[in-house]
């Protein structure tokens, strides 16, 4: 007789940083990785149309928090969207999407951060973020109704 | 300070030749190619022939007319063996058939009177010249070879692939960069100089050589502060020549041979060519040292002309934003956003997010 299986929610494996390093060097293989006190940092360089500079990034993340991205040099405008006050780049709205830490870093946090520049440099041109945003009157009104 | 990177990206599309010549560049070498080898009184050696010039190494701007390319045919060139001017005239005989062989209507002028190592086929309907360059490559055409000389007296040493293959990566290992600089040199060319214009081959070179030299261009520039950087270098590599002299000329050295390219550039050319790379580089840092973008964008015109530098990239910037969506583009190794994946290396799909933080938009 076949035993029937529990029907418990699929546990997620975490990803070691070891993993995660693995793939990003797949990917984006310009990408160095070193690990201190348990907190892996990747440094490298992203560029996002032919025109644009080299965009020196830095990822560092640690398991169990979410992974921080920085854009090093060239600096950003001042006034730049999409930022969290400390600097670092707002990739994804928590209320549609959420780290998970059996996500990988080079399909989701890394091309998000291509494509973040990407945009960053037509808003720098013509004075509009014409990627998705939080932020467009539609979401917002999203919010408002789900509140 | 405003690099205007759609401005720029722009500016290039604006320099692409017209659709109609690149199809033909593309189509008409190997059709030339089956009829040289149709035609036995010419024969030539496997594999033929090769693209060169301009549009072999994708750096053809606007309405470049020349289509430039190599026919192989045996020979020994230190015994003169064939002779290049019987040879030269054999080939310009072939050639004679060849407009009517390809279907072309119109006349067609076939040309061997000017400084030209080659065969000059004209296409009167489609307004573009083949440049026809019969080589002896001893060991193929991806190594020294052969040309005519001037005079079509004897054979000298050419390396026009190698010279493409050198570009090709320098541009490769510079983020795409290279080729776009001899680009945007060449127009600038074309803007400022319409009499006196130094060869497209010698802006080559310069770029080739501040690309590649030791504390050469800074690469991960935008493309508006590289181009800047490169006149600011064109101009103080030659300064001395020019204020230290009233007779000199600069030599500019074979980015692969290293012999003197430029031994015929007239002294009135050369301090024409300098007066506009020094306005070209004032200008150029005036844009870069902009606070207001109108201004910056004013500044660029007058460096690229304004039919060609954007003013307003609204509609451009909205087609790209389209064409780049987290959820359909994809990014290449180097971070690059493409639209479909490529050929080149492994490329990661941008899985659909909203971007979120602050708003200052």
């Amino acid at each position: 007789m076949a035993r029937t299986k529990p029907n418990i929610p699929r546990r997620i494996r975490p990803l070691n940083l070891a993993m995660q390093a693995t793939h990003i060097r797949h990917r984006f293989p310009q990408f160095a990785c070193r690990i201190q006190q348990g907190c892996a940092i990747w440094r490298g360089a992203l560029q996002p149309r032919l025109t644009s500079p080299l965009y020196q990034v830095e990822i560092s993340y640690k398991q169990k928090k979410l992974p921080k991205v920085r854009v090093i040099s060239p600096p950003l405008a001042a006034n730049a969207p999409h930022l969290y006050s400390d600097g670092t780049l707002c990739l994804y709205w928590p209320k549609e999407w959420r780290w998970q830490p059996d996500t990988l870093i080079a399909e989701t946090i890394l091309p998000w951060t291509a494509s973040w520049l990407y945009y960053y440099e037509l808003w720098l041109d013509t004075d509009q973020w014409l990627a998705p945003s939080s932020h467009d009157p539609v979401n917002e009104e999203l919010i408002c109704r789900r509140d | 300070m405003h690099t205007l990177v759609t401005h720029f990206e722009e500016l290039l599309k604006n320099l692409r030749p017209p659709e109609e010549r690149l199809i033909a560049a593309r189509d008409i070498p190997p059709l030339v190619r089956a009829y040289l080898k149709a035609h036995e009184e010419f024969p030539t050696v496997a594999p033929h022939s090769h693209l060169v010039g301009s549009y072999g190494q994708d750096t053809s701007v606007r309405d470049v007319k020349d289509v430039d390319f190599l026919v192989r045919v045996a020979g020994d060139p230190a015994e003169n063996e064939p002779e290049a001017k019987r040879l030269i005239q054999e080939l310009k005989k072939v050639l004679d058939g060849l407009p009517e062989a390809l279907g072309y209507n119109g006349s067609t002028n076939i040309d061997i009177e000017r400084a030209r190592r080659s065969v000059h086929v004209y296409f009167q309907d489609h307004d573009f010249h083949l440049d026809v360059v019969p080589c002896i490559a001893p060991n193929g055409f991806d190594e020294i070879l052969y040309v005519p000389d001037r005079g079509f007296n004897r054979w000298i040493e050419s390396h026009p692939v190698g010279v493409i293959t050198l570009l090709k990566e320098l541009n490769e290992t510079n983020g795409d960069k290279v080729r776009a600089l001899v680009k945007l040199l060449k127009h600038f060319r074309n803007v400022h100089m319409i009499t006196r214009k130094p060869k497209s081959y010698w802006l080559l070179a310069l770029v080739l050589h501040h690309v590649s030299k030791d504390d050469g261009l800074d690469t991960s520039q935008p493309l508006a502060v590289l181009f800047r950087d490169l006149l600011d270098a064109i101009y103080w590599q030659y300064t001395i020549v020019l204020h230290t002299s009233d007779t000199a000329t600069p030599n500019i050295p074979d980015p692969i041979l290293g012999h003197n390219v430029s031994w015929n550039w007239a002294r009135s050319h050369f301090e024409t060519f300098m007066r506009r790379i020094d306005d070209g580089r004032t200008w150029a840092q005036a844009a870069l040292t902009a606070t207001d973008r109108s201004v910056a964008i004013e500044k660029w015109q007058k460096v690229f002309g304004e039919e060609y530098f954007p003013a307003n990239v609204t509609e451009a910037a909205s087609r790209m934003a389209s064409v780049g969506l987290p959820g359909k583009a994809f990014t290449t190794g180097t971070g690059l956003v493409v639209p479909n994946k490529t050929d080149a290396g492994i490329v990661t799909p941008i899985q659909r997010t909203t971007f979120h933080g602050k708003n200052q938009a």
